[in-house]
């Protein structure tokens, strides 16, 4: 986190580590927005992940009771 | 000779009605064992049309509960997104980085390596909670402070971003 009062010593330190100053660097609103968008990513990803377990409990339980009922004969 | 005739005619008589009783009983019985054998065919398709209902039915049942299931599921998953907007509008993230910009660091480091183990967690990693921070993010001796979720000692270079490989 860098701001106007410590940015001098950032690029000492930096340059001391790296060799040469050069950053990729983000606003806070930019932050903001990439954080929204990791979340609307690990909501998609849980949705999904949601409705596949949905499919597979749709198809396997006729099945199931179809075993079920075969092994109580 | 008339005795003859009316002897003749009683036999005729009885032996027609004796052969319509026997043909009467004959085609009874034939029928009776007809309906018999078609009610069993009926009952062996009224269980058949029964048993299909009750599993209809019950996967009628079955299919509303796991939609229902799933809507929960697809709401609770925007929890997270929901919750992160209510929170980013409370803070005001520049005025903390102007304020301590070290510590909002931390405190950023840490909700991400969270956020990190959660999304792990979430997409079949056993480990979820245990497991390390990734390399990538910067260990507390680095940021300085506020690394209060995160487990600073350990790290995952597994998925490590900074290491481009080129060829």
């Amino acid at each position: 986190m860098v701001n106007k009062d410590n940015i001098d010593q950032f690029v000492k330190d930096f340059t001391a580590k790296h060799g040469e100053f050069a950053v990729v660097s983000l606003s806070i609103d930019s932050y903001e927005n990439l954080a929204l968008n990791i979340a609307d990513l690990r909501r998609y990803i849980n949705q999904q992940n949601d409705i596949i377990v949905y499919y597979e409990d749709s198809m396997k339980q006729p099945t199931e009771e179809k075993k079920t009922d075969g092994n109580a004969q | 000779m008339t005795r003859v005739y009316i002897f003749l005619l009683v036999v005729g008589l009885l032996g027609g009605v004796g052969f319509g009783a026997w043909k009467y009983y004959t085609d009874t019985q034939q029928r009776i064992q007809t309906l018999a054998e078609n009610n069993a065919k009926l009952e062996t398709a009224l269980e058949t049309s029964e048993a299909s209902i009750n599993a209809l039915q019950e996967q009628a049942v079955q299919t509303a509960k796991l939609t229902s299931e799933l809507q929960g599921k697809l709401q609770a998953a925007e929890q997270y997104g929901d919750n992160l907007r209510k929170r980013l509008r409370q803070l005001d993230l520049n005025a903390d980085a102007l304020a301590n910009p070290k510590q909002l660091e931390g405190r950023m480091n840490a909700a991400t390596a969270k956020l990190w183990r959660e999304i792990m967690g979430e997409t079949g990693n056993s480990a979820g909670s245990k497991s390390p921070d990734p390399e990538w993010l910067q260990p507390l001796a680095e940021t300085g402070a506020g690394d209060q979720n995160s487990n600073p000692g350990s790290t995952d270079n597994s998925t490590d971003s900074s290491q481009t490989k080129t060829n």
